[in-house]
């Protein structure tokens, strides 16, 4: 949001747009209320007020906005009809205001008659209603572990991680439950590496309560460019990627990523890598879209694995 | 030294609100005298500017171009109706629960519009989704808000299409409508469409009476935006442990039978009208399932994993 210390023309402005209407309704305000709320340091709020009580345009209206600071820090107010009310929502606030709402109502543990629908039932009163339906299907675990995440209760889990492609029995202290893409991950504390690591719930066959509770920490929710399998990265691959694997490039941490110099719409992407066998899988998904640059003695590893993959089931097509 | 850049456009705003006919430039550098520029050029780039600010914020400016003495210029001015937010009174609970929300999706847009409703921002919750976002998505809500007919290009081709609603569905977000030119409900994925989506302005429909995108969602493959034919669905023989997390993943109701060889494979209908969805899940499970039929999607594996395997030296 918007950066304390100087900013720009357009967020001042907007900011503005939305400080006014917000202490029109109030008359009064403290300096240190706003500056918390609209996340603004006083001496920019102040500066930001001020000019708005130079704006004017004689001879319709004099100034702008009345203002007065008294001595204990409080803004009095009396701003023109104009900016009584708050600018309208632009189509993307408006999409992801409605998108949020209903994604939350969606999640485990939301309310269906609570505030959060009374807010979205209003706000389509307002937007249009759109007919948008997210589809969140939800493993079966996930509510229990989003419980878990709020108890900082261990779990025991059996789980198949696709990187080994093994299963295996762990102890987890969920941290954060989270959805990419439409697959569903939790974040823990996981004691068979020592390490935190985020797991596909799906892929989670047994989940129990071990009944040991640990401390509740805040911890980081990775985003869309962020690392998320059960195994650190431990190598580097250079892929050239066309345009039908684009995904590849939003889903997975990527090193460094420009244009490919033969145009297309391909890229020159390097990739973190979690094993050879999580890079065979992605290869073969990829298909035509992929073609391995470096490592050398990656080059051929997606076709090695297409043609396993056709030995093993597809020997008689 | 003249107005601060803030001041200029804090007053260009105004005078636009206040207005009640729409005025050319030189009426505007005329009212906002000592503001801008003098020189034509000059000035013409400095009000651009402020108006592409004012309309990147979501100020609605409207143009029109003028008759009479003052032929072909164009003037501005703001319609109040369309730039305030009327009749939303949000009680406190309602806008934390809305706070709540954007702070499990993340997103930046969510939080000015917050922000604009008079919330602060919160930091992020224990559960978070990360939602796939797409240029296309907030006017294919508008317009689907405002039944408005869209355009797009598709496939080469372009789209008319009355946007009945939108679906996200397993990552992907599904824009599902009347289309003009099939004259009937059609699926089209969002994250496929060429270029920008324009409105038909004027072009008004009405939404059929209780129409439910889940309900709509084609199992007719024909039905999606695609030329893709084919099966609706897929029969997949997954070995064990995955069979489990398939199950769980599935359902039970998408269980055909348990393979019986007793190696605890089992068989799974799975849908695949999204054949590059479909493709991906498959191969993302490995060597543990094989695609049983019908012959035309197990074929289009095949096919697929034959041109990788072919690419061998190729490639190197």
């Amino acid at each position: 949001m918007s950066p304390k210390g100087s900013s720009p023309l357009k967020v001042r402005l907007r900011r503005l747009l939305v400080i006014l209407p917000w202490l029109a309704e109030r008359g009064s305000a403290s300096l240190a209320e706003m500056s918390e709320r609209f996340q603004i340091s006083e001496k920019e709020l102040v500066a930001d007020l001020e000019q708005a009580a130079m704006c004017g345009l004689p001879p319709f209206l004099d100034e702008l906005v009345d203002l007065y600071i008294d001595d204990d820090g409080i803004a009095h107010i009396d701003v023109p009809r104009f900016f009584t009310r708050p600018l309208r929502l632009t189509a993307p606030e408006g999409f992801s205001l409605l998108m949020a709402g209903r994604t939350a109502l969606a999640l485990p543990g939301a309310e269906p008659d609570g505030p959060l629908a009374r807010a979205l039932a209003k706000l389509e009163a307002v937007l249009g209603s759109d007919g948008m339906v997210l589809d969140l299907a939800q493993p079966a675990s996930t509510a229990d572990l989003v419980a878990a995440v709020d108890d900082a209760a261990e779990v025991r889990v059996s789980y198949w991680s696709a990187s080994s492609d093994e299963v295996s029995d762990r102890n987890l202290v969920p941290r954060a439950v989270f959805s990419d893409r439409g697959r569903w991950y939790v974040l823990a504390d996981d004691d068979r590496s020592g390490e935190e690591r985020t797991f596909r719930i799906d892929r989670i066959l047994s989940c129990e309560r071990t009944g040991r509770l640990d401390a509740v920490r805040e911890v980081a929710v990775p985003g869309g460019d962020d690392w998320f399998d059960d195994l650190p990265a431990v190598d580097t691959a250079t892929l050239r990627i066309g345009p039908g694997g684009r995904w590849v490039v939003e889903r997975f941490p990527v090193r460094s990523i420009a244009d490919d110099p033969a145009g297309g719409g391909w890229q020159v992407v390097e990739l973190a890598v979690a094993s050879e066998g999580w890079l065979r899988q992605l290869l073969v998904r990829l298909g035509p879209d992929v073609e391995v640059v470096a490592p050398p003695a990656w080059r051929d590893l997606g076709a090695r694995a297409a043609s396993e993959l056709l030995a093993a089931r597809y020997a008689a097509d | 030294m003249g107005p601060s850049p803030l001041e200029r456009v804090t007053n260009l705003l105004t005078l636009l609100l206040e207005t009640r006919v729409p005025l050319t430039l030189k009426q505007i550098s005329q009212e906002l005298a000592g503001m801008y520029p003098d020189k034509y050029v000059a000035l013409r780039g400095a009000f651009e500017r402020d108006k592409a600010l004012l309309r990147d914020i979501g100020v609605p400016i409207e143009t029109e171009v003028l008759g009479g003495d003052q032929a072909g210029e164009t003037a501005y001015l703001i319609d109040r109706d369309r730039y305030e937010l009327r009749g939303l009174h949000l009680d406190d609970d309602e806008r934390h629960a809305l706070q709540m929300a954007v702070a499990t999706i993340r997103s930046d847009a969510g939080q000015e519009g917050v922000w604009k409703l008079g919330g602060s921002v919160l930091p992020s919750s224990s559960v978070v989704t990360n939602v796939a976002q797409h240029d296309a998505l907030p006017i294919l809500r508008a317009a689907s808000g405002s039944r408005t007919t869209v355009a797009f290009g598709y496939r080469g081709t372009e789209r008319e299409l009355d946007p009945y609603g939108l679906l996200l569905r397993e990552g992907f977000w599904y824009v599902i409508g009347h289309d003009h030119r099939h004259q009937e409900v059609r699926t089209y994925r969002v994250d496929r469409i060429e270029g920008d989506v324009t409105l038909r302005q004027g072009a008004a429909f009405e939404r059929p009476e209780g129409f439910d995108v889940r309900a709509a969602f084609p199992a007719d493959a024909k039905l999606l935006g695609e030329a893709d034919d084919g099966a609706a669905t897929a029969e997949v023989a997954v070995d064990p442990p995955l069979a489990a997390v398939v199950r769980g993943e599935l359902g039970d109701d998408a269980v055909v039978r348990e393979a019986s060889n007793g190696a605890g494979a089992v068989v799974f209908r799975v849908p695949c009208v999204n054949r590059d969805a479909f493709r991906s899940w498959v191969l993302g499970l490995g060597h543990h399932a094989e695609v049983l039929g019908p012959p035309e999607v197990r074929a289009d594996l095949v096919a697929w994993l034959r041109s990788i395997s072919a690419s061998v030296g190729g490639a190197a």
